[in-house]
Parts: structure tokens; sequence; C-alpha cells
């Protein structure tokens, strides 16, 4: 005994056809025809029946290959049973094809994709469908046991006549129009604007002095520096002892308090992306990102980037445009990850009474680098904008709070690793001789190593090795950077315009290990390594400079910026010289 | 009367005549509702006609203006 399985394409009866058969199938060639019918087997109303999947249909006569597929196998079938599946939201106009193709032959409607039809104000009375077709009605969404049981129905039913019936009171279409709130998030007038304030009062909840974010962090704190710091005062052991404080709680400690921080942020991203606002808000800049020569589309992984580049980076293999998608990476390390978070925050008091400006300041320097670079590099033409905009909805708080957690855990962890094991050797090396005795720092086997550093950041005012190993720790993680500096240190120790170029630095440079790793996947690892080395040379200049025009030193400023004027108009100048003389000569100077 | 999305303004029930776009594009759009034959509805139009909103019997899409002038429809 056979049942067909029968309707529009992406109906849902692949879906239906595993919920049955348990997925279980064998591909059977008919007829000659290379398209096959999956079959299966499975036991309804007491009976072995074979379930077949034909290929979607769209009109009684069929034009494609696969139609004509289904057509002939109808048609070589004729006491064959048929499942007629058709989307809630589809259903009149699908009913046609339903009396074309299942006339006279035992019948059953099944109604699939309902939930997402209601929610859209759509309205389907199945019991009252069935009276009008005379034929068993039911919805696919059911659990599988009553799935069998509507299913089985079919072999007691009446063979189905073609009838002329009215929708009303049976079938209500969805809600066409937009809704009340997504029609304010499509008009860029306002949903633009709100965006801006989201993200500023993020941060400032997230950063601003007395708010929750300084409120935790103020407290782990206190739990490091007074409460542990006092336990480990009394332990006997010297070295162990500066081994706890320095390394530990001073180092660790420091990337440790900023955890509730990190993890509001987190929050804030997690809540953006779950409500569906992202992809509106991605059709709405598509036309400002055209301009750049990147798309929408980026928008997601470029807000991503403000919580991990890794992440951020992986995230791009959504892009369908390759040139897009290299584009956007290049960009990507520019917007400040929550691992430079500790960094700002512990220069930024430097610079800025109020931390929350100066972290504001900086974010937003790093956002406009990053369109700046997509300008410098966009070229050619880009695909077509397509997006599937998700539903509006409240975010479920169990899947905030399991994102959340998951984020937080991923953070404790690679604490626990990699940043632990970074300052566990940063401490033996800077507290050790080669002969592996206590020492000063300035004679430790680091200082020996790392001394030709010095030289690094001397144009800025901080012409010490410590800074630059400091500063170059973030290549392997940025939270380096600010547990580094207390464990050397205690407070970052030189004035504003040092700590703005050393924070300018850490925001130009490359990313870490992690973001280079995932770019590698993405762009091969040639490529990956030459954007970090370019990235992270381009970072000093970008430091000097930003001192440079901190202190007024504004001759400086201009002659670093004549190599980059340089090469932009050599650059210009070779791509002038192509346009002119066409392809052939863009392929030999490649 | 045959015409592109673009033509159409917000509010416009049309239905999906042709789609003239390489073949792993017209999949995707396929995939999200919009082949021939399938009643689109125009949700908003964005001020400077760079993005289409439409609704298709699968999902609420968004499509450039580039995309719009790709998909001839009927009304």
């Amino acid at each position: 005994m056979k049942l067909l399985l029968v309707g529009n394409p992406n109906a849902g009866k692949s879906t239906l056809y595993n919920r049955l058969t348990g997925g279980h199938a064998r591909v059977g060639n008919w007829h000659g025809v290379t398209v096959g019918a999956l079959e299966g087997r499975v036991k309804l109303a007491g009976r072995q029946v074979t379930v077949v999947d034909l290929p979607g249909i769209y009109t009684p006569q069929g034009r494609s290959m696969e139609e004509r597929l289904t057509r002939a196998y109808l048609d070589e079938n004729p006491t064959a049973a048929v499942l007629f599946v058709a989307e809630c939201a589809s259903l009149p106009r699908t009913l046609p094809l339903l009396f074309a193709l299942c006339k006279g032959r035992k019948t059953a409607l099944v109604l699939t994709k309902r939930r997402a039809f209601e929610r859209r104000g759509g309205r389907v009375d199945g019991a009252a469908l069935a009276r009008r077709l005379c034929c068993p009605v039911f919805f696919a969404e059911g659990k599988k046991r009553d799935l069998l049981q509507d299913a089985g129905r079919v072999f007691s039913a009446q063979p189905l006549a073609e009838r002329n019936i009215s929708m009303d009171g049976v079938w209500a279409g969805e809600r066409e129009a937009l809704g009340r709130l997504d029609a304010l998030l499509m008009n860029g007038a306002f949903a633009l604007p709100f965006f801006a304030l989201l993200l500023a009062a993020a941060f400032y909840v997230t950063f601003a002095p007395g708010c929750l974010g300084d409120l935790l962090k103020g407290a782990i704190e206190h739990l490091f520096v007074d409460v542990l710091g006092g336990c480990a005062a009394a332990i006997p052991s010297v070295v162990l002892r500066s081994f706890v404080i320095d390394a530990l709680l001073a180092g660790l400690g420091t990337v440790l308090g900023f955890l509730p921080q990190i993890a509001l942020l987190f929050f804030f991203l997690i809540v953006l992306e779950e409500s569906g606002f992202l992809s509106r808000l991605a059709a709405l800049t598509d036309g400002v990102f055209a301009k750049v020569g990147l798309n929408g589309r980026a928008v997601f992984s470029l807000v991503m980037g403000f919580g991990c580049t890794a992440a951020a980076i992986l995230s791009t293999r959504g892009l369908d445009d390759r040139r897009v998608q290299r584009r956007t990476i290049l960009c990507l390390p520019y917007i400040s990850c929550s691992a430079k978070l500790p960094v700002y925050l512990t220069l930024a008091a430097s610079f800025f009474e109020n931390p929350f400006f100066a972290v504001l300041l900086l974010y937003a320097l790093g956002v406009g680098i990053a369109l700046l670079v997509a300008v410098f590099t966009s070229r050619g033409p880009r695909a077509p904008f397509l997006l599937e905009l998700a539903p509006l909805q409240v975010p479920k708080a169990d899947f905030v709070l399991k994102a959340l957690l998951f984020q937080i855990r991923q953070f404790i962890i690679k604490t626990a690793t990699v940043i632990l094991v970074f300052f566990a050797a940063s401490w033996l090396l800077s507290g050790f001789g080669w002969d592996f005795r206590p020492c000063d720092v300035e004679d430790s086997m680091l200082a020996s190593v790392c001394t030709g550093l010095k030289w690094l950041f001397a144009p800025v005012g901080m012409g010490d090795w410590r800074i630059a190993y400091a500063a170059l720790s973030g290549l392997i993680a940025k939270e380096n950077v600010a547990g580094t500096i207390a464990m050397f240190y205690g407070a970052f120790p030189y004035g504003s315009a040092s700590a703005f170029a050393l924070a300018v630095f850490v925001l130009t440079c490359s990313p870490c290990v992690s973001a280079v790793a995932a770019s590698a996947r993405e762009l091969g690892a040639k490529r990956a390594v030459l954007y970090a080395a370019l990235q992270t040379l381009t970072a000093l200049l970008a430091c000097y400079l930003a001192y440079f025009l901190w202190t007024g030193g504004l001759v400086y400023a201009l002659l670093l910026c004549l190599p980059v004027a340089l090469f932009l108009l050599l650059r210009s100048r070779h791509e002038s010289v192509c346009r002119k003389r066409g392809h052939k000569t863009l392929r030999i100077h490649r | 009367m045959c015409m592109t999305l673009s033509e159409t303004k917000r509010g416009a029930r049309v239905a999906v005549a042709r789609v003239m776009a390489e073949r792993s594009l017209a999949d995707r759009l396929c995939v999200l509702g919009i082949r021939t034959g399938a009643m689109l509805f125009v949700l908003k139009v964005s001020a400077r006609k760079k993005v289409w909103y439409v609704r298709t019997p699968a999902a609420m899409v968004a499509l450039g203006a580039e995309l719009a002038r790709a998909i001839e429809v009927t009304a």
C-alpha cells in the first residue's frame, strides 16, 4: 500500500516524511527519469505502508523534470492514497492544485507552518475546512503519535470530489501590513538614532562611574586587593608570596575585575541580536555601507565585533560576496572587542576624568577607522543585497541566560589558561635572572631579551621596554596588556598623551592570535599573517600620530602622514593606469 | 501588466512572473519564497528607493534596488 506526499516545493513534505518514517529511506529511480522519489516504510492504521516523498509541483502539468516525475508517479499509481501538504499561508492558491491532482483519490490535507502563520495574524480552522472539503485535515506540527494516527485516517477517507468552496470563516490571511513597532524600526529617521541611544545607554550602564558595571568591578577589586591580598601577605615563602601577589592577584586579578563589565556588554549584544532588531538595522544601513564597499549584512559581523573579533570573523561566512567578506575581515580588528575594554579602562583614567567618555571616544574612533579602511579597500561591484528579516520578539530569558553564561565561561576559561600561563611566564622571566635566582626586573631574563624594545614607544614618551612588552603581549590576548601593566607598575605611570597613544596602538594593532587564526581559516594563512603584520606596523604609526596630535606636534604629525599620502597617491596613479590600459595591464601588474 | 518589483509601491500585491538572476541567487530567492507564481506583498519601500521590504509566502525579506529590478511581477 502506498501513501504519496504531494505539494508545492518547500511546503514541508520532506519534514513530514522524516517525521513519519524516522528519516530511514532509500532513493528509488522511477521510469528512467533521473530525479528520484524518496521511499520509506511506516505502520499506519495497523498496516505497513510505503510512504513516498515526491518532488514539489506547482502546476498540474508540471514544467520541470521533477514536476513531470511527480505527475507521472501519480498517473501510474491511481489507487495510492495521497497526503497533500500545503502551507497555511498559501492555502487558497494551493486548493485548485489539490483538486487537480487528487480528484478521485483517498486524500488528506496536511497543513504546515501553522505557528508562524498564526504569529503573523493568520487563522485557519482545520475542523471546518475538513467539513467543507469532506476529507481529513490535520496539522503537521502535532506530536508524532497523533501525526501517525491522523495520517492513518486517509485510508478510511472517501475519494476526493472537486468542490467550489469558500474560505470565509475557515481561513483568514495573515496581517499583511507591518506592525506598529516594525514600521517604526524600519524607519531610518527613528531606528538609527534609537540604535545610537541604545548603544550609548548600554555603554553608560557598563562603564560610567557609579553605574552597575563600575560597582560590580569595584566589588571584585575589593575582593582581590583587600581580601585575597591580605591573605596572600601572610604567605611565609617570599617567592610564592611574590607569585600570588604580583602574577595572580595583580595580573590575573586585574583581568578578572573586568568580568562584570564584559558580561554586561555581552548581555546587551545578545538581547540586540535575539530581538530581531539587527536584521532591520542591516537593511537600513545597507545604503551607507554600500558607499564604503560593504553591505548591510556586514552589520551583524561588525556588531558582533564589539563582543569578540574571532567570532565576528567567523560570522562573515554568511556574506555571499567574497570581496565584501575580505573587506569586513580587514575592518573588524578596528572594532573594539570586549578584550580591549580592560586596557581602555586602565588607561582612560590618565586622559579623561570620566572613563565613560574616554571609552566612548575610543570606540567611536575604532568604528571611524574601520569605515576608512573599508573605503580604501573598496573596489569593484558588490553582490545584490538580500536579507530575510528575523521576526521581532522579546528575547527569551532562558536563551539569553544560556548565551551569557557561555560567554562568561569562555572568558573564565581563557583567563584561567592562556592568560594565567602568560602571567606566570612573565612573572618568572621578569623576576629571575638566567641563573634562576630572584633579581631586580632590570637584571631579569625578560629584560635582557626585551631591552631593545624600549625604542618602540620612546617617541611617545614611554622609553621603557616593559611598556613595549605589555603592548605587544596584546598580540596573544588583549587582556594581557592591562594585566601586564598592573604587574609591572600597579597603575599606569605615564601622562595623558602617552596613555592616549598606547590606547590608539591597542585599538589599531593586529587582533589576538585567536582572531588571526579565524582570519587564516577564511582568507588563508599567508594573507592573515600579512594583514596582522601590516596592522601592527600601521598601529605603531597611528600611535605616534595620536601622540603628536595630542601634544601639538603638528610638524611631526604631518611628516608621519607623508608616507601614507605617498602610498595613496601611488595607488591611485596605478589604478588610473590600469583603467586606461584595461584588464591585461591589471594582470601584468599583479 | 508586467513590471519589475522596483516599480511597485507600498501596499502593492503582486505575483512573480520571472526572476532574472543567476542560478545560485535564484535558488536563494526561491528558498525565501520569491519564485514564479508566488504572491508578494510590498510592505515598505525605503525613502531613497534603495531597499524593498516584501512579505513572501515564506518570510519577510529585504531586497536591494538591483535585485528588485531583476524580479518581474504582475499586478
